[in-house]
């Protein structure tokens, strides 16, 4: 029962991050989405996928907001008023906290005692790490390869070239400042 | 059932691909079409009883996730260079 109610958190997350007007908004409905997820796997009991899930919205989200502040799309688009958009902020986000903790407090009284034990083939890490060691050993040199190919490759598109300052100019409209560059 | 809401995750994805105009957008609808292929590898592998190959693969994907996601901010910030905003139709400035 319980994977209902995250599930249903989920898809609400996912429903805001998809149609939010604000990127603001939907950065936080995309970090909400991968909250749920995450504690989804938590009551199928893939606790790693669980906690990795968790590790790697949190750290997509922050980058977003990043990104959306250098780019200067966050906040933007929304069309509420500042005012009432903080009040709607305060009391959804003090209702989402008081929702997180009743279900907490509502979910763990009813765990079986069966989902607190380790599975002896599941997701336990030493049968992971055995199995994608022996088994999976290419795909984990391929990801690996490829996280490092992406790094490199993300660095080299990203750089400033000579000359890209006129490229910059020629795009500008006339009496548009010029970008500062650290 | 659950294995619904994995495609209901990846739908929203997909919709929020194609209706987003700027490129983090964009990002925001491959971040959860990505998290509903995960939940889909996950559930499938308990409901067939390979558990583990199920947990291997969405591990891979979520990390793969993460390499898409390095790539499409690395080309956002060469658009941002060239262009000063973030828009998707301003990508083909990139073929010049």
């Amino acid at each position: 029962m319980i994977h209902w109610a995250f599930a249903f958190v989920t898809v609400a997350g996912g429903l805001v991050a998809t149609f939010a007007g604000g990127l603001r908004l939907g950065v936080l409905s995309l970090w909400v989405a991968g909250l749920g997820i995450g504690a989804i796997y938590l009551t199928l009991g893939a606790e790693l996928l669980a906690v990795i899930q968790w590790i790697v919205s949190t750290m997509v989200s922050i980058s977003f907001v990043f990104f959306s502040v250098m780019f200067g799309e966050y906040g933007a688009g929304s069309g509420n008023s500042e005012s009432r958009r903080t009040g709607l902020i305060f009391w959804a986000s003090l209702g989402l906290g008081l929702a997180f903790a009743a279900v907490i407090w509502l979910g763990a009284g009813t765990l079986p005692e069966n989902m607190l034990v380790i599975p002896r083939d599941g997701n336990d890490l030493g049968s992971l790490g055995k199995k994608i060691s022996e088994e999976h050993f290419l795909s984990l040199e391929v990801l690996a390869l490829t996280l490092f190919t992406v790094l490199v490759g993300g660095g080299v598109i990203a750089r400033p070239q000579t000359g890209q300052d006129d490229v910059v100019d020629k795009s500008r409209k006339p009496g548009e400042q010029k970008r500062g560059r650290a | 059932m659950i294995m619904a809401v994995a495609g209901v995750i990846g739908a929203m994805g997909l919709v929020c691909i194609i209706s987003r105009r700027t490129f983090l957008g964009l990002l925001i609808g491959g971040q959860l079409l990505i998290m509903g292929a995960t939940m889909i590898f996950v559930l499938a592998g308990i409901s067939s009883g390979a558990r583990p190959e199920g947990h291997i693969f969405g591990l891979f994907i979520t990390f793969g996730g993460i390499a898409q996601l390095v790539g499409g901010y690395a080309l956002a910030i060469r658009q941002f260079y060239l262009r000063g905003q973030g828009k998707v139709d301003g990508l083909r400035i990139l073929k010049q």
